[in-house]
């Protein structure tokens, strides 16, 4: 019970999170049937009893989301800013978290390409002093206790080396 | 995130909350299965312990998650 305490408690904040970011996007419907939704999915409800990042991660980025949608409507620096930090923080929680920070680079540079940014091109740099924070914690600390600083990525590259037919020696 | 403003609004929320409050008490009734989770959970002891490093096996590099259950057995054992 004590190991998966913590995917309940972020399964319960998902669900608030989910529902103030279906509001501001549409209305108090939408939102409560966005997280009704997310609260009664079999899988997501599944791993609220397990001791995995699963459930963590979709916080993260659900927090994320929340302040993205905040900072292209507000234009605000500081919603931007905890976007990227949310975003990178999501690679702490699992590592394959670096797809949505390559996810979320990508669509900074389509927005910047459709000069979205023209007025607000300091945005994009609050976001990547978001990004960088949880990223250089990261970096010291496998630095500290590994003596490699992209350790995780290492670890990560040895399962997606692997075919699936390779036979493991043991 | 933005404060209540209005009944409404607190009435959908608790209700959602309240489904997957009970939805999460079913299934917190049925028998626990771990498999990738012993990573995650011998990780945490050892954090507790002073004594985790992260490791080859690819759970270990996990370090939120692991800190997060860890905290959880430091209040609730």
């Amino acid at each position: 019970m004590q190991a998966a305490l913590p995917s309940l408690v972020e399964y319960i904040a998902t669900i608030i999170v989910i529902f103030f970011l279906s509001r501001k996007m549409s209305n108090d419907y939408f939102g409560g049937i966005a997280s009704f939704l997310y609260a009664t999915a079999p899988f997501v409800v599944g791993y609220t009893t397990r001791a995995l990042p699963v459930i963590f991660t979709g916080l993260t980025v659900a927090i994320a989301c929340y302040y993205i949608y905040d900072a292209t409507k507000l234009k605000s620096e500081r919603a931007m800013f905890l976007a990227g930090f949310f975003i990178s923080l999501t690679m702490l929680v699992k590592t394959a978290g670096a797809i949505m920070i390559a996810s979320f680079i990508i669509t900074l540079a389509y927005l910047y390409a459709h000069k979205m940014f023209r007025k607000y091109k300091r945005m994009l740099a609050y976001a990547f002093v978001g990004m960088v924070i949880p990223l250089l914690i990261m970096v010291l600390y496998l630095y500290l206790l590994t003596g490699n600083t992209i350790f995780n990525l290492h670890s990560y590259a040895g399962i997606v080396n692997l075919a699936p037919t390779t036979v493991l020696k043991t | 995130m933005n404060a209540i403003a209005n009944t409404k609004e607190i009435v959908i929320l608790i209700l959602v909350l309240s489904t997957a409050i009970v939805l999460s008490y079913i299934f917190y009734s049925g028998s626990f299965v771990y498999y990738d989770d012993n990573y995650y959970i011998f990780s945490a002891h050892q954090m507790l312990q002073g004594a985790f490093r992260p490791n080859d096996i690819l759970f270990t590099v996990e370090t939120l998650t692991i800190a997060s259950i860890a905290i959880s057995f430091l209040f609730f054992g």
